[in-house]
């Protein structure tokens, strides 16, 4: 580097450290009839400040700003990665009907895509198994064929223009945070409060008092701090208001699309969803060597942006209403008002089903045994691979291809790697690597610990489950009814090389010691005795 | 003289503060800029310039007193760096400093 700290400079090792070296860049100068140039335009109605935009290919998908002191020009640097992910998780979420299923499948898919670019390869490699597992077609077929080059073809809707230009339009906003014209929205601590409060209701009041405690702390730098989260709500308000009027005027021009409004309100905050989805799926990334503890910033950045969702809904109602009657009277507010909802009840049912997948994925990625046990996915995989399905092969193909363009390799790599190109080849575990396996167990007063004892027709059993299943949730949940009081049912994972292993570690922890089984999850016995013992969950089998 | 690339994240008030102290030595120049992210999150503050050897270790000790997030310099980067690692970076890069004074002396004498 040289000596004078040039603007270019600062530019371009900010943007190789953060996208990584793989990555390449231009400075992007849009052509006169590019979407992007009517953004350009549209925004000198309301800052008057220059920008210069950098596109970045490769690497990890981020967009955001710069202001450099001193420097003549702001810099929004946004990569195709990010414009082409959000493309495939609105399609996901908002577009193929809606499953939490589905919604589980993509988040794995994005981790492990995150994780891989943050050089965590193991999760990388499980997430990308525990989603490809079971995988249908058609959700497969889609992430492998959006690039930015089907988006810049593809026809010029109220849904290209905010997928490509939300972003940038965004940051812009931050641009104006100081500006009277911003602070007009009347977003104030005191709304914001009562927002939060009024969607935590039914989280638990620990959860609750941490998220309102980094509200307040001017200090935090969590998303959810007051004077933070008011300027994010105020840069969705103007990128709102930009993007409506770039919309219009560029459909004018194009004379291929008319204007729909419905649609542009549905895009404007399902937009909001994804970008909430995605910062959480980089969260989890960024942060797997805490897997064990429950990371509460995931949950204010929830609540952060439904309250986002929230205040840009508030604002609709006046833009929609300006747009539609040339008087904002009481009645055309409320007509106004009526249509956002209409297109804003369906956003937020939509939420509502898709965080059930996300939560999914928290268990996997915060519960020791889901986290550690890579060679019960591995297993899995390898059962699956077997099953005639060319199209998860091509899939992983893409995927190894993606692990050999970094230096990272694992003792599960190795096996990975092996098993996809030949799923029949045995898989060679390290001794190092220990299985987890997962129990209920009982603790209570005078440091009482032990393992939840079933006793059956058969003797003193031990359930054992393999993985962080429906029928281990559904197991704890139903003996769950039965503690009340000092003894508390939790859920335990143990670590052992094998069976046998696992057996002494268990006979050892025994304050009496009677001879015991353990059952291990997919096996006759365990579904026999889950029938017979809890016919009210069988069906989780 | 070679110059050394530095990288600094921090609070705000730290990085203004490690800004000057870096801009008052000879040979060493720095500017702020500020980062936002579409995620929501709260801005990031970064000091990016460059300092001279003779300077180095003044820096270093000064940033040791400031809240900073992740201390890069030329190649050799800390995230989250305790005073103890500062500590360690510090005897790093005096010996990385010390190393590459000894080579352009044997270059020198070989000449």
């Amino acid at each position: 580097m040289k000596n004078n700290n040039s603007e270019e400079e600062i530019i371009e090792e900010i943007i190789s450290s953060e996208f990584g070296l793989a990555s390449g860049f231009v400075r992007y100068n849009p052509e006169p009839e590019v979407p992007m140039r009517y953004l350009l335009n549209t925004v000198k109605n309301y800052l008057n400040v220059d920008f210069s935009i950098y596109w970045v290919t490769g690497g990890k998908p981020k967009i955001f700003c710069l202001d450099i002191e001193g420097a003549s020009e702001k810099v929004l640097v946004f990569s195709s990665r990010y414009v082409a992910l959000s493309k495939y998780i609105k399609l996901a979420i908002f577009s193929l009907g809606i499953s939490d299923q589905l919604v589980e499948r993509v988040a794995l898919e994005t981790i492990s895509e995150m994780a891989l670019k943050n050089g965590y390869i193991d999760i990388a490699i499980s997430a990308f198994m525990k989603q490809l597992i079971g995988k249908t077609l058609a959700a497969a077929y889609i992430n492998d064929h959006i690039s930015m080059l089907d988006l810049e073809l593809s026809k010029k809707t109220e849904s290209y223009v905010v997928l490509v230009l939300f972003g940038l339009a965004h940051e812009i906003g931050h641009f104006m945070n100081e500006d009277t014209y911003v602070s007009s929205f009347n977003i104030s601590e005191i709304l914001l409060e009562r927002q939060i409060k009024n969607y935590t209701k039914s989280m638990p009041t620990w959860v609750i008092d941490e998220i309102l405690s980094k509200f307040h702390d001017k200090k935090s730098d969590s998303c959810i701090e007051a004077t933070n989260l008011i300027q994010e709500c105020q840069a969705d308000i103007v990128a709102c208001n930009i993007l409506f009027d770039t919309s219009i005027e560029m459909f004018e021009d194009y004379k291929e699309h008319e204007f729909d409004l419905d649609k542009f309100i549905m895009q404007i905050l399902s937009y909001q969803g994804v970008v909430g989805f995605i910062h959480r799926c980089e969260r989890i990334s960024q942060n797997i060597s805490d897997y064990s503890i429950i990371d509460l910033e995931l949950e204010a950045m929830h609540v952060a942006s439904h309250v986002r969702s929230i205040n840009l809904m508030d604002h609709l109602y006046y833009a929609v209403t300006s747009f539609l009657y040339q008087d904002i009277t009481e009645e055309n507010f409320l007509l106004g008002k009526k249509k956002v909802d209409s297109v804003a009840l369906n956003y937020f049912e939509i939420m509502v089903e898709a965080e059930l997948g996300f939560r999914r994925v928290f268990d996997f990625i915060y519960t020791p045994s889901r986290i550690k046990n890579h060679w019960y996915l591995l297993e899995k995989y390898k059962e699956y691979l077997l099953k005639p399905n060319a199209f998860s092969l091509f899939e992983s193909g893409r995927f190894i291809s993606k692990l050999n363009s970094t230096t990272l390799k694992s003792n599960l790599s190795k096996e990975f790697v092996k098993i996809t190109r030949n799923p029949s080849s045995e898989i060679l575990r390290s001794l190092d690597d220990k299985l987890i396996f997962s129990f209920l167990w009982v603790s209570g007063p005078d440091e009482y610990s032990q393992p939840f004892l079933f006793q059956t027709e058969k003797g003193n059993s031990y359930f054992v489950f393999l993985d962080y299943t429906p029928i281990f949730e559904g197991v704890y949940q139903y003996c769950l009814m039965a503690f009340t009081g000092q003894y508390k049912l939790l859920k335990v994972s143990i670590n052992a090389r094998n069976r046998d292993d696992l057996y002494e570690i268990i006979a050892s922890e025994l304050y009496e010691k009677s001879p015991f089984e353990l059952v291990f999850e997919e096996t006759e016995e365990f579904n026999y005795l889950i029938t017979k013992y809890m016919p009210e969950i069988s069906n989780l089998l | 003289m070679t110059p050394h690339s530095i990288n600094i994240v921090g609070s705000q008030d730290s990085i203004q503060e490690i800004n000057a102290e870096i801009n008052s030595h000879d040979n060493c120049k720095s500017r702020v800029l500020q980062k936002r992210n579409l995620d929501g999150s709260t801005s990031t503050w970064v000091a990016f310039g460059t300092v001279a050897i003779s300077a180095l270790p003044h820096i270093l000790n000064f940033m040791n007193r400031k809240k900073v997030r992740k201390i890069k310099i030329n190649d050799i980067e800390v995230e989250n760096p305790t005073d103890d690692m500062n500590e360690v970076l510090i005897e790093l890069i005096k010996k990385r400093i010390s190393e590459s004074e000894h080579n352009t002396d044997l270059e020198q004498n070989e000449k």
